[in-house]
């Protein structure tokens, strides 16, 4: 469905965002982890037609997206990371503005993903009483209007609380079959129970891209949990890589990635996404 | 597949049209405009008509009317409203909707044709409001019957072209990268002047008709064609009532008076193609920072060479703003901190310095000052609306005292900058021309409360650069006028026009500060 192949983007400076990333994804949810950095932002704008590629080349459903942008910017559904809206526009016509963009004409479309995103009854307020998560749900309204075969959304539970959050994974994957969601996130939690494929990278290059299965054994053997006194954690803070930490009577219940036991007490336990994601990380490093 | 393109232009230039329509600043220009219709359109036995030929008041029939108000709006449709649409990229890339739009199947020709049409609309709907003012002034004191159709074919012919080309050159100086910032404002002052003289020269004669985008010419020629006279004075100007009134025909539409018009309209088809091919259709790769620093490749590499000095004047400056009493602290540190994001200004300093140490001193009396007022605006236009723009104005508001003490922080660092530029030349010219001196000072203190007060009541620089160099070409025009004499370098500023100053400087001062509190009021 989508093939990227040795896709360079150099920005003027001299900066490198993405590196020689070749990568090929069928239909699905599709979860792109990283840190901050890494390049996913820069990728997701390279997908999406925003910006070309130093070198490469990207295809999507057989299509050359470099040479025939608008042929995939028509079943292109996009949220950027660093979105906005016009404070004079009520929901409703901003939905109709970028409906028109997308040659969506029905206003019952409109209403549909209003009522989809829980912001039918404040369809004619003005955006500039919206907070940040109406904002975001809007902002993923208008990225739904054309019914689209690829979905890319950067970073899209930023200002969310939890319980939209939740609603939005929801939605996500109630989109429907066929088509290809591509999820960009920093916060592993997001994707977790949602993508059929997880891709990593990492200073602007691939470090891997699979299924969660293969991710979570890969980690197996290498995730560990015990108790330590404050001491010792401070000590195995500065050397592992702590995937988490909880203070209670008995100690601290620490859970870090090490490819050997970290600590006397310490014992093997079953690896989450994560876990894998943070050995990949440490990997590298 | 083109009713898909002409459903998104309706739906780019409807947008365009709304969100404009929705700023306050579009009732402001309504209201402007009306007072504009009440004080053109005067009445006959206060000795002014609004147009005079050779001494003979023209009657106010609607034809008179309509070609003489139009011909006064197009001074100020050509010139504001390039400041009044020339925004609409940089709107989208502070909403940060422009990464949306570029993923959309629209095209950049479409986007751009969408903008264009927006901008036309936008200003043909004000020269329309203004034209209902004008025809209810008719109402008042016209002198034959209200003739509808006579109005709309005359601000067509007369102002249609004005109007697209302006909403075009608007688009194209936002596209190319060197002109889309404060520098592009500055140099579209100069465009208008070159558009006004080549209105004035050509009379709508020759090939120079087809160049009339003011439609001053076209004006002048109509009336030429009729009363064959050697003074001709469109606006409020004095009459001889011994000579008996005339009367202007009608228009004559015939191909000769609509093919120029027709042609200079279609200046805008090169100009929305430059456009195009600008255009940056939000890559960031290529899109410039939300900043409104003046662009461009050689600015960046200029800045980047004289980026040492901004390090020591950083450095130093740091120093001072520690060692200066509280209240002075701010207002230090915004002085210090725009010197440094834009080295061009001390760059500029720099120049200025130079000049007034080794110029002749006549040269800084008069040039230096002439100069210094250019560059002010430049610098001082987004001093009290960057931070909004930036998105770092709520982080402000949470330091001690900053909230409420915003605007005079604002105006006390635009007052301490343009000192900066002035004293100089104020100290060299104080040797042989004390009271030129004080007018430079007086005119730094108005130049501040201006840009301050302009800043907060539109939020956007625009306002500023476009009031103050109308104001600017004013005073350059009217150099025998004391009341324009405003920073002394005509030499005709008398002690009533420096306390005229000082006076509007205080005033404009409690304007900047009014908004401020409205604006905290609001927010409860």
């Amino acid at each position: 469905m989508l093939k990227l192949d040795q896709v360079t983007k150099r920005f003027r400076g001299g900066v490198t965002a993405v590196a020689d990333l070749s990568l090929e994804l069928g239909a699905g949810v599709v979860g792109l982890l990283g840190p901050n950095g890494a390049g996913k932002t820069t990728l997701m704008q390279l997908i999406a037609t925003i910006t070309r590629p130093t070198r490469g080349q990207i295809h999507f459903q057989g299509i050359d997206v470099l040479r025939e942008p608008e042929t995939l910017r028509r079943q292109l559904g996009y949220l950027p990371q660093d979105f906005g809206v016009y404070d004079n526009l009520t929901a409703f016509e901003f939905l109709s503005y970028f409906g028109g963009l997308k040659g969506i004409t029905k206003r019952g479309r409109i209403e549909e993903l209003l009522e989809l995103v829980n912001l039918h009854t404040v369809a004619h307020r003005p955006a500039a009483t919206f907070s940040g998560g109406m904002r975001q749900r809007l902002g993923i309204a208008q990225a739904l209007l054309n019914d689209p075969a690829l979905l890319i959304v950067d970073e899209p539970t930023a200002g969310l609380d939890p319980e939209e959050r939740v609603r939005f994974r929801h939605l996500l994957s109630d989109l429907g079959t066929g088509k290809l969601i591509l999820l960009s996130t920093h916060i592993v939690s997001d994707i977790e129970s949602l993508a059929g494929t997880i891709a990593i990278m990492r200073q602007g290059r691939l470090v891997t891209c699979a299924v969660p299965e293969d991710l979570l054994r890969g980690a197996r053997g290498q995730v560990w949990e015990g108790v330590v006194s404050s001491a010792e954690y401070e000590q195995i803070r500065g050397r592992l890589k702590v995937t988490r930490a909880v203070r209670q009577a008995d100690g601290v219940h620490a859970r870090a990635v090490s490819p050997v036991q970290p600590f006397a007490t310490a014992m093997a336990v079953e690896p989450d996404l994560e876990d894998a994601f943070v050995r990949l990380m440490q990997a590298g490093t | 597949m083109a009713t898909s393109i002409l459903w998104q232009i309706r739906a780019i230039a409807a947008t365009d049209l709304r969100l404009r329509l929705r700023r306050p600043a579009t009732l402001w220009l309504i209201l402007i405009l009306s007072g504009l219709a009440y004080l053109f359109i005067r009445d006959p036995d206060t000795g002014t008509g609004l147009m005079v030929v050779d001494g003979a008041r023209a009657l106010y029939t609607s034809q008179v009317v309509a070609i003489s108000t139009a011909g006064l709006a197009a001074f100020l449709l050509t010139f504001a409203g390039f400041y009044l649409t020339s925004n609409t990229l940089r709107r989208d890339l502070l909403a940060r909707t422009g990464a949306i739009i570029a993923a959309t199947p629209v095209s950049s020709g479409t986007y751009l044709v969408g903008k264009f049409l927006g901008g036309s609309a936008y200003l043909g709907l004000v020269t329309g409001a203004y034209l209902l003012n004008v025809m209810a002034m008719h109402l008042l004191r016209g002198e034959g019957p209200l003739e509808p159709l006579t109005y709309v074919v005359t601000y067509l012919l007369a102002l249609g072209p004005a109007i697209v080309v302006v909403a075009a050159l608007a688009l194209c100086f936002e596209c190319i990268p060197l002109l889309s910032g404060r520098l592009g404002d500055v140099a579209y002052f100069f465009v208008w002047t070159v558009l006004v003289a080549v209105g004035a020269i050509a009379e709508g004669r020759g090939a120079g008709r087809f160049l009339d985008v003011m439609g001053i010419g076209f004006i002048m020629a109509e009336v030429h064609t009729v009363a064959n006279a050697q003074n001709i004075a469109i606006g409020v100007t004095p009459f001889d009532p011994r000579v008996a009134p005339w009367v202007l025909p009608p228009i004559s539409l015939t191909l000769g008076t609509l093919l120029p018009r027709l042609t200079t309209a279609l200046f805008a088809v090169p100009l929305l193609l430059v456009a195009r091919l600008f255009f940056h259709r939000f890559d960031p790769a290529r899109v410039r920072s939300g900043s409104q620093t003046a662009g461009g490749d050689l600015i960046r590499r200029v800045s980047g060479l004289i980026k040492p000095l901004t390090r020591i004047v950083s450095g130093v400056g740091a120093r001072l703003v520690t060692a200066a009493p509280g209240a002075l602290r701010p207002v230090l540190a915004e002085t210090v901190m725009t010197l440094c994001q834009a080295p061009l200004v001390l760059l500029a300093w720099l120049g200025v310095l130079t000049t007034t140490l080794v110029a002749k001193a006549e040269t800084v009396t008069h040039a230096v000052p002439m100069a210094l007022s250019a560059i002010l605006a430049i610098a001082l236009a987004d001093l009290s609306t960057r931070d909004r723009a930036a998105g770092v104005q709520a982080m402000l508001f949470s330091m001690p005292r900053l909230k409420p003490d915003y605007a005079r922080i604002k105006l006390g660092a635009a007052a301490l900058l343009a000192l900066l530029f002035v004293l100089p030349p104020a100290l060299r010219i104080a040797v042989h021309a004390p009271g030129a001196a004080l007018s430079l000072l007086i005119a730094a203190g108005f130049m501040a409360a201006l840009a301050s007060a302009l800043g907060f009541l539109t939020r956007t620089p625009k306002a500023f650069m476009g009031v103050f160099l109308l104001f600017l070409y004013l005073v350059l025009n009217g150099a025998q006028l004391p009341a324009l004499d405003f920073a002394g370098w005509n030499g005709v500023a008398t002690g009533s026009t420096r306390l005229g100053y000082l006076l509007m400087t205080l005033l404009l001062a409690g304007v900047a500060e009014g908004k401020h509190r409205w604006d905290l009021g609001r927010e409860g």
